[in-house]
């Protein structure tokens, strides 16, 4: 008897999405490879390559974006994990209160904080004045500081939501193993608690790191003298001098190599430390007491107050009379006034139109892609994961350059359509919404499907019926997450935009840009209101302990 | 309806390791037919190669008449439980019932659904958390509804792949009993895999013993254990000791001999399968202690016991050199201490000898593969 190779409803499926990759990423990155090496006068050429590595200007960058996020991300472990230990092992006041917060400082619009900090601590910002009085001067926002601390505040909350996660995997006879063999206070902090969690350590790192390096927003706005490598790729793409599309192609490709190799060391450093851990009997949370308790909640509550602080007063300043850039006393809504002139309207749909049909296309895709990598392991199947996993290491900026190249010509011209804007955020976010998708499709045992099959379903049935109900929690979380970071994405978008694409992130970036500041604290309120709607869907469909990034 | 079972010349591989060989086996109509064997010996395999589930890289698969090897699994009328219940955690106990009731080809009204999964959540015992969400039943609940699930569309075979092994130990011996009677009810050919032989000597009409993807033995459970077709099956069904021994012909007469010189007739071997090196398999319960008396049997020294309430065990070392276990009825006076000596007799009619090179049994009246080749 042969073997029988039946083109079922999956297999033409596969062969659809790796068509959509095809399409819409290996094409894209295709002519950004060409671009770079290629020109129409020299042929093959490398000058783009030279260029970058011949002036201190360009190849600095690197070494900045480099040096920013390695610092961000030991900052960020040094404020995680310290209060995700508190959190997790203590019964703090406000336990909850505490965690969503953590969770709106790190879904919040990157460069929404930073804008804040401008305002806070600007040249003419409300605590550099204060300072001022107290004739302490130089502390500013600007620069590599600035950046470092913006960051960091947004960031170590995915710290503390990883490493929550990673604590309550900790069987409690593991914990009372080591304290019955004398293992107590840092050693067993060390040695116990963080060894243990390393897996998870190594992981997070990794997220903030590469969130760090791909940061826009940040950078552009308080960076000032301090380039960062998405600056420089987005000032030469969009650059005052004329437009080298060559060379914003050649930084591109650098950038993508830069984090495929950041990838690869994490990939290594992570598969020492192979194991997993399911807890049977989580520990039991104790009560803080005394002088340390009071410290621990000082601490958290500190970090956090700090994090939301710029949050809070962009809404204040959203309320404050303006006159164009400058600030008159007293409360009006003056700002929400000018942001309907300037497209606040527009901004706010187109938004709300590409966050939801993203949403749609990307849950629809990572089902599927949860569905066949799981299920039917095959060499497309293997093959759609991997793609689907690159523009992990893709920053924001290098997807929408990419797309540019491709679709601004004939015969595909969707460039300056909100199609473009849609394609470029479901590459983004596929990655981890298919992830997600992926590990809760693992936990789902094939014998359910087995059991409607031999039921008399269909295969498609069995899929529709049985196995989609049972992923909906993890598809919903899954989805809501990608709806506030398409909400609150910038780095692609700021290249693909025009007046009619405008989004809100981009009205703030304009506004900010072209000096109305009460404008773009409006629009930063609008954005901050629905990021908090979101996040109180998704609270709806997740316990708080079950959260993931 | 109900259907019997056909296997031809199964031949399952994955990639190049070959799992199951060449099985040939045939399970009446109504039977309940056990596939028994240690983890990896390929039993749910085959189940699953019957269920559709699994590819047949060879052979033919029949239900009754019917080839089956290339038809879909909602198309060979199974009904299957799966060891994990794979109750649909989003549906209520009632539409679990239902569910395959909907998917028939040809379309079942409402009423005579609701009537049919009444019918079979009453037989088992579930009717009154009909409406209950699955994840709020205890695993007896979870397994009885996946049990109703699967004969509610009246199936022509039953499959059950281990469904009691996630149960405690006193809801397995009564699920066990429930699902003997109601597939008794129903009437329905079921193949059954276990790896625990207590379970499938109490359940089944016959038992087909499996290591490495072999049939060693089917038969009923009483020759299964009485008279073992070979040492695994002697070894994996309930305990036994494995002793070396002779058998010579003393006039016309087999006597078997042990390795200390103790020797006794046997009259049940297979004059065609004589052979001088044999392998004795003697169950614990097939030892006697003599205590007092001197000079008959084999001389063993007690080295430990273990008392069970019902019996006691005793771990002994024979003057052969060999180790044994014996089982002896508790007695109301005390339990023999460590070091004793004692005299073994061994029960003559029970004891089973095989071919020490090849390990098959060389008595009378072992029930191979009775609906076998």
């Amino acid at each position: 008897m042969k073997k029988r190779k039946k083109l079922d409803f999956w297999n033409y499926s596969s062969w659809i999405i790796l068509a959509l990759f095809g399409l819409f990423l290996i094409l894209p990155l295709g002519g950004l490879l060409k671009e770079a090496i290629y020109t129409k006068d020299t042929g093959f050429t490398i000058a783009s390559f030279q260029k970058f590595f011949s002036r201190s200007y360009y190849y600095n960058t690197i070494g900045h974006s480099l040096k920013i996020a390695i610092v961000v991300t030991i900052v960020s472990l040094g404020l995680g994990i310290p209060f995700a230990y508190f959190y997790s092992f203590y019964n703090l006041k406000g336990r909850k209160f505490l965690f969503v917060m953590c969770l709106l400082c790190t879904m919040s619009a990157p460069f929404i904080g930073a804008y804040a900090w401008i305002l806070l601590m600007g040249n003419n910002g409300l605590v550099t004045n204060f300072l001022k009085l107290l004739n302490i001067k130089n502390i500013t926002i600007y620069g590599f500081g600035g950046i470092v601390m913006v960051q960091s505040l947004k960031l170590f909350p995915l710290i503390v939501i990883y490493m929550n996660g990673a604590f309550r995997d900790i069987d409690s006879s593991l914990i009372e193993a080591a304290s019955s063999m004398g293992c107590k206070g840092p050693k067993f902090f060390f040695k116990v608690l963080l060894s243990l969690t390393m897996p998870t350590i190594l992981a997070g790192s990794l997220l903030v790191f590469m969130r760090s390096f791909a940061d826009f927003g940040t950078p552009l706005l308080i960076g000032r003298g301090y380039s960062t490598f998405p600056v420089l790729i987005f000032n030469e793409y969009l650059g005052e001098n004329g437009v080298d599309y060559h060379f914003a192609a050649a930084i591109a490709l650098i950038a993508v190599a830069i984090t495929g190799i950041i990838f690869l060391i994490q990939k290594i450093a992570t598969s020492k430390f192979k194991f997993t851990m399911s807890a049977l009997h989580p520990f039991d949370i104790k009560e803080p007491k005394g002088i340390s308790g009071m410290l621990m909640h000082i601490f958290c509550y500190g970090v956090v107050s700090i994090s939301m602080l710029p949050q809070i007063y962009v809404i204040y300043m959203s309320f404050r009379k303006y006159n164009s850039s400058i600030l008159l006393p007293g409360y009006s809504l003056i700002n929400y006034v000018k942001a309907f002139e300037k497209n606040l309207i527009r901004a706010t749909s187109n938004t709300l139109i590409i966050s939801f049909v993203t949403v749609a296309i990307i849950i629809v895709i990572s089902v599927f892609i949860a569905y066949l990598v799981v299920r039917r392991s095959n060499v497309i199947s293997q093959t759609i994961d991997t793609i689907s996993m690159l523009p992990y290491i893709m920053p924001g900026a290098v997807i929408g350059i990419a797309l540019v190249l491709v679709y601004s010509k004939q015969p595909f011209c969707i460039a300056g359509t909100l199609v473009i804007m849609i394609v470029a955020l479901t590459i983004r976010r596929l990655p981890f919404t298919s992830r997600a998708t992926t590990a809760t499709m693992m936990k789902i045992s094939p014998s359910i499907e087995e059991a409607a099959l031999s039921l008399g379903s269909s295969k498609l049935k069995a899929f529709v019926q049985i196995t989609v109900p049972m992923m909906k929690s993890g598809i919903i979380s899954g989805a809501i997450l990608s709806w506030v970071s398409i909400i609150t994405e910038m780095s692609s978008g700021v290249i693909l935009y025009n007046n009619r694409t405008i989004t809100l992130t981009i009205g703030t970036y304009v506004a900010i840009n072209n000096g109305i500041y009460g404008v773009a604290a409006a629009f930063a309120t609008i954005t901050t209101l629905m990021t908090i709607i979101c996040l109180v869907v998704y609270l709806k469909f997740t316990k708080i302990e079950d959260v993931t990034m | 309806m109900s259907r019997a079972i056909t296997i031809k010349n199964a031949l399952k591989k994955y990639g190049d390791t070959v799992v199951i060989p060449d099985l040939n086996v045939q399970i009446k109509n109504g039977e309940f037919f056990t596939l028994l064997g240690p983890s990896g010996c390929g039993k749910t395999t085959l189940l699953r190669m019957i269920a559709g589930f699994n590819s047949i890289e060879f052979g033919e698969f029949y239900f009754d008449d019917l080839f089956i090897n290339d038809l879909d699994p909602g198309k060979r009328n199974i009904g299957m439980v799966f060891q994990n219940y794979a109750i649909f955690p989003n549906m209520n106990v009632r539409k679990n019932v239902a569910f395959g009731l909907k998917n028939r080809p040809t379309k079942i009204s409402p009423e005579e659904i609701k009537i049919q999964t009444d019918k079979f959540l009453k037989l088992v015992h579930v009717y009154e958390y009909a409406d209950r969400q699955p994840d709020s039943l205890s695993g007896g609940q979870q397994q009885r509804v996946a049990l109703a699930r699967a004969l509610v569309i009246q199936p022509d075979v039953l499959l059950m792949d281990e469904p009691l092994s996630n149960l405690d130990a006193k809801l397995r011996v009564e699920m066990r009993t429930a699902i003997r009677s109601i597939q008794r009810d129903v009437g329905i050919t079921t193949v059954y895999v276990t790896h625990d032989q207590e379970e499938a000597m109490s359940i089944s009409d016959r038992i087909a013993v499996m290591s490495e993807g072999v049939i060693h033995q089917c038969s009923k459970p009483k020759n299964v254990y009485m008279r073992p077709a070979d040492i695994f099956v002697a070894t994996f069904i309930g305990k036994t000791n494995i002793l070396d021994g002779k058998l010579k012909l003393n006039g016309t007469v087999p006597e078997l001999e042990f390795k200390n010189g103790f020797k006794i007739s046997v009259k049940s071997v297979d004059p065609n399968l004589m052979v001088e090196d044999v392998k004795i398999s003697t169950r614990p319960e097939e030892f006697t202690v003599v205590k007092t008396e001197k000079g008959h049997g084999i001389k063993a020294t007690i080295k430990d016991s273990i008392f069970l309430g019902l019996q006691t065990h005793y771990f002994v070392e024979l003057d052969t050199g060999e180790s044994a276990e014996i089982v002896e009825v508790s007695d109301i006076e005390k339990i023999i201490p460590s070091n004793t000596e004692v005299w073994l007799d061994v029960d003559i009619k029970k004891i089973n000898l095989f071919n020490a090179k090849t390990g098959k049994s060389i008595m009378k009246n072992v029930d191979w593969m009775p609906n076998g080749e």
